[in-house]
């Protein structure tokens, strides 16, 4: 039951927090920092990290 | 229950107080804040989802299966799309100074608001003025006055009425008197050049007052003038008439440079599309790189173009030369004339005087003038070649070809002989002018030129002549010209 729980909150996360990333990095770009078209690669990182911690959290929550 | 979230509503909530305090503040800038902040709105809107949906999880409550539905993603690109959009809409001139690509879209970003200019001041009789425009057009005319007279309208694009005021007041248009130069500014470099300033100037000056003319981007149109004229820009279409002295233009680029009716020298610098020059009485210089059409008529006395392809000077223009991005037609031109150029085709009418032609890839007509013949001397690389000799010039021709057909259509004098894969055909008709023609590989043919006679024209007009004395020409007439000369001439077109 938590890890169904845990594992449906990250999955309601990723959204939000992918949304802040790409909202960041326009944010970047429009101050004068690097490009979007160059920072975009951290989208996929973002979205790659919080596949990984969906995969582990339900483990974390068994143990 | 599933928990619903309050993004939609504070959303909601968001829009009416902006458009409330747009509405109660028109002063606040809120297109060109949104331009430049927008992604702050997906930043707070993020951490709303997030701290809402950590809420419910801690609550214990159900969290629906994706923390933004669908329709949030839709908006979210929507909104990525247009903020992009408003930001290089609302930068682009400050990204690309001196660049002016005008892409259909980006000019909708603001408003216009428009401003009159009257100013008036008494300059004297040949005061130097001095043009500093920087976008928008100008138009300078002479009139027997002592004074400098300005009319016309200031553009300003911006986003609200408050912030055009602003720029208004920042950069007016101005005449100040520096010693012996009377300046007339626009003062444009004061403000951002984000600001999308344009000025367009109608200018009465005194007919004897000398113009220099300073632009970023925009057309200058000059007439009537009795001293130099100068102008320099970045990208402006110049067109000039009725100058009694001498005219100057140097563009970074250009649509056109038109000057009709100039009695000084003109001299033309830079890069652009067409240059059009008519009537000027004094010696005319061209140099860059020009993607149009030049046209140059009546110019009395030496024309020199220096281009990216080509060569020319002409002592004197009667008729007309036109150099076209594949074609150079140089019609009724006193020489001596020199031209040399890369893949053009060519072609010389009526010239009188000497010629010195060199060309690489290009065919080649040439016919020079029954009076006053000089002496020619043409190297061709590659192209054919037809040469039209009156038929009563006198000459001394050798004109060869290493590589080609050779055709003699004048006859009599002149003798064909081949040598190889080319050939030659060579004749004195009397104590004339030297002509000499080598051409490395093309078909080479000579012929006899008549008046009216267009060099383009199919042979048969050549045979034309043959037709009075033969019999009434009651047959289809392809089938004389055929017969009727050799019937006629003693010796026909040797071999």
């Amino acid at each position: 039951m938590n890890a169904t729980r845990n594992t449906s909150l990250m999955c309601a996360i990723r959204g939000p927090i992918l949304m802040i990333t790409v909202g960041t990095l326009f944010a970047i770009d429009h101050m004068g920092g690097p490009r979007f078209s160059s920072t975009w690669p951290a989208i996929l990182i973002v979205v790659g990290v919080l596949k990984l911690l969906e995969r582990v959290t339900p483990r974390a929550a068994q143990s | 229950m599933r928990p619903r979230s309050i993004v939609g509503p504070l959303i909601l909530i968001a829009i009416g107080t902006l458009f409330f305090v747009r509405n109660l503040y028109p002063q606040i800038e809120f297109f060109g804040m949104f331009s430049q902040y927008w992604p702050v709105i997906l930043i707070v809107w993020g951490f709303l989802r997030l701290i809402e949906v950590l809420t419910w999880h801690f609550r214990g409550q159900t969290i629906t299966r994706a923390g933004v539905s669908g329709g949030e993603w839709t908006l979210v690109v929507l909104l990525c799309i247009f903020g992009s959009l408003f930001y290089w809409g609302s930068n682009w001139s400050m990204r690309w100074p001196g660049r002016n690509i005008r892409v259909s879209g980006v000019e909708i970003f603001g408003e216009q608001f428009d401003y009159p200019v009257t100013l008036e001041k008494q300059v004297g009789r040949t005061p130097r003025v001095v043009l500093e425009m920087g976008r928008g057009n100008v138009r300078v005319s002479g009139a027997d006055t002592d004074m400098v007279k300005i009319t016309g309208h200031q553009t300003i694009r911006a986003y609200e009425q408050g912030d055009a005021d602003r720029t208004h007041k920042q950069a007016p248009v101005e005449i100040v008197t520096m010693g012996d130069q009377t300046v007339i500014r626009t003062n444009s470099d004061k403000v951002d050049s984000s600001r999308r300033l344009s000025t367009d100037l109608e200018i009465v000056v005194p007919r004897n007052a000398r113009i220099d003319g300073r632009g970023k981007n925009g057309d200058f149109d000059i007439h009537d003038i009795n001293a130099d004229v100068e102008i320099n820009s970045d990208n402006a279409g110049v067109r000039v008439q009725n100058l009694t002295g001498g005219l100057k233009v140097d563009l970074r680029r250009s649509d056109i440079v038109r000057a009709v009716n100039v009695k000084g020298n003109v001299e033309v610098k830079g890069r652009g599309q067409d240059v059009d020059l008519d009537s000027i009485d004094g010696t005319a210089v061209v140099n860059g790189a020009y993607s149009g059409e030049l046209t140059f008529k009546n110019i009395s006395k030496p024309l020199r173009f220096d281009g990216v392809q080509s060569d020319l000077r002409v002592e004197k223009t009667v008729g007309s030369v036109r150099i076209a991005m594949g074609r150079i037609a140089l019609d009724n031109v006193q020489g001596p004339t020199r031209l040399s150029t890369r893949s053009r085709d060519v072609q010389v009418r009526d010239f009188s005087g000497s010629l010195d032609l060199t060309m690489e890839r290009g065919d080649l007509e040439l016919r020079p003038s029954v009076n006053n013949p000089g002496k020619v001397d043409v190297r061709t690389t590659n192209g054919d070649v037809i040469l039209s000799l009156p038929a009563n010039a006198k000459f001394d021709l050798v004109a060869t070809t290493n590589r080609g057909e050779v055709e003699n259509g004048f006859g009599a004098p002149l003798h064909r002989e081949t040598e190889g894969k080319g050939g030659s055909i060579r004749g004195t008709t009397g104590a004339g002018p030297q002509i000499r023609v080598t051409a490395e590989r093309g078909a080479l043919t000579v012929r006899r030129a008549h008046d009216g006679d267009l060099p383009s024209a199919p042979p048969p007009p050549t045979a034309a002549p043959a037709l009075p004395k033969a019999p009434p020409p009651t047959a289809p007439s392809p089938v004389l010209p055929k017969t009727a000369p050799a019937a006629k001439v003693p010796a026909p077109v040797s071999q």
